[in-house]
């Protein structure tokens, strides 16, 4: 370990993880596996099958870690990605199995975020906070709720009572401007 | 096509990358996405750029604990280390998971009918597969027969192109087995005693696109086509 700055850290340990060290995969699974826990089981909100895809994470991590470097994300991003997509996808694959939207997706759920926040990490929390409330509230709701809890374009459709085509169209536009936004 | 068209295309993509970090279209929508990231670095670094901006996000996700059988799980699955040594085909379904393979044991035995298991000798077996290829492979050598049983699971040849199967122990420069029929199951015997000595759990095993006739350098060229640890079974 060559740094105190932990996004150093992190990306020294998904480096040597591209090497085949299975001790720089240990330490990276002891300082990041909650949080992509956490990740998997917000979306899923089933602790079983979070565990699962947990694994599965790891997983896809240890054969990928060598495209890490060439993303350009922070470390923490690039793993969040991972997990954050992983879950989604066990997500479509359970509801397309159970022949539909789940219950869980029609019903309203609190969007806000927790309070858990690091210090790094605040300034842009405030910015892009900033920007979503920028959006109109119910936009504002189904980008948060797309992105933490996974909901589908269709899940928010039927949620907000609006078309698809015009559930993606609000999204898309949100999104320019949310992107708008960050770069002022 | 005229700067507006250009422009039009880039925002269109650069839309596109964020609907993809956002994940709700359609789940084959999504894994088109997915296999583009893979093949086009310019919409790759757009996606980045959106995980990035988005991530603020993620604080959102609650840290949770999970208990230590996940991690001894994971062990297992990804390294094999199994409690005890079993029987082949059971050996197989606790590996199978790697690659998603879920009729992997299943496969082999089709693509293989003369492998039998034998008493005595070591077994290593693989998956070979990597995101955005098709080529999938399984791998079994067996240090009796000394030879490298390859049994295609999927993925076409690529014309005017070979096949180059290779193997390295951790971070060292891989060493070739040669160049495999594209697209087929096929044996390749192992003679060389650096080779075998090689042939460990330690090691990874790997095929890579070369010109016709092999890497000219003698170290892979061209990608990875598929990539996968060799694990005791």
């Amino acid at each position: 370990m060559t740094s105190d700055n932990p996004r150093d850290q992190l990306s020294d340990l998904i480096l040597r993880v591209a090497l085949r060290d299975r001790v720089a995969f240990d330490m990276l699974y002891g300082a990041t596996s909650a949080k992509l826990f956490g990740t998997c089981l917000r979306v899923l909100k089933d602790r079983a099958e979070a565990e699962e895809v947990v694994q599965e994470v790891y997983i896809k991590i240890w054969l990928r870690a060598d495209r890490f470097s060439v993303t350009g994300q922070s470390p923490m991003s690039w793993l969040i990605a991972i997990a954050r997509h992983h879950a989604i996808d066990r997500l479509r694959a359970r509801r397309e199995a159970a022949g539909g939207m789940d219950e869980a997706a029609l019903t309203i759920r609190d969007p806000a975020p927790g309070p858990e926040a690091s210090a790094m990490a605040a300034g842009e929390r405030r910015k892009l906070d900033g920007c979503l409330g920028e959006l109109e509230a119910d936009r504002a709701d189904a980008v948060r709720a797309a992105y933490l809890e996974g909901d589908s374009y269709a899940d928010l459709a039927a949620r907000h009572d609006v078309p698809l085509n015009t559930m993606r169209t609000w999204l898309r536009r949100s999104l320019i401007r949310l992107k708008e936004c960050l770069q002022r | 096509m005229s700067d507006t068209d250009l422009d039009k295309d880039f925002t269109e993509d650069d839309l596109l990358a964020a609907e993809f970090v956002l994940g709700g279209l359609p789940a084959s929508d999504q894994a088109d996405l997915a296999r583009r990231i893979e093949r086009d670095a310019r919409f790759a670094r757009l996606v980045a750029d959106w995980e990035e901006r988005l991530s603020p996000m993620a604080e959102g996700f609650i840290p949770a604990d999970l208990p230590p059988a996940v991690k001894r799980a994971l062990d297992l699955r990804l390294f094999g280390k199994a409690p005890e040594r079993q029987g082949i085909w059971s050996s197989l379904a606790l590996w199978r998971g790697v690659a998603g393979l879920a009729t992997a044991a299943f496969l082999l035995a089709v693509a293989l009918p003369g492998l039998r298991p034998l008493p005595t000798g070591d077994r290593l077996a693989a998956s070979l597969t990597a995101a955005g290829s098709s080529v999938t492979y399984l791998v079994l050598y067996d240090s009796v027969t000394g030879s490298v049983s390859l049994a295609h699971m999927s993925g076409d040849p690529v014309e005017g192109r070979d096949f180059q199967l290779w193997i390295a122990r951790g971070a060292e420069a891989p060493v070739s087995l040669g160049v495999i029929p594209a697209g087929v199951s096929t044996r390749v015997p192992v003679t060389s005693d650096q080779i075998r000595a090689l042939m460990t759990t330690a090691a990874h095993m790997a095929i890579s696109l070369e010109p016709p006739g092999g890497s000219p350098t003698g170290q892979p060229t061209g990608p990875v086509l598929a990539v996968g640890d060799l694990l005791e079974i």
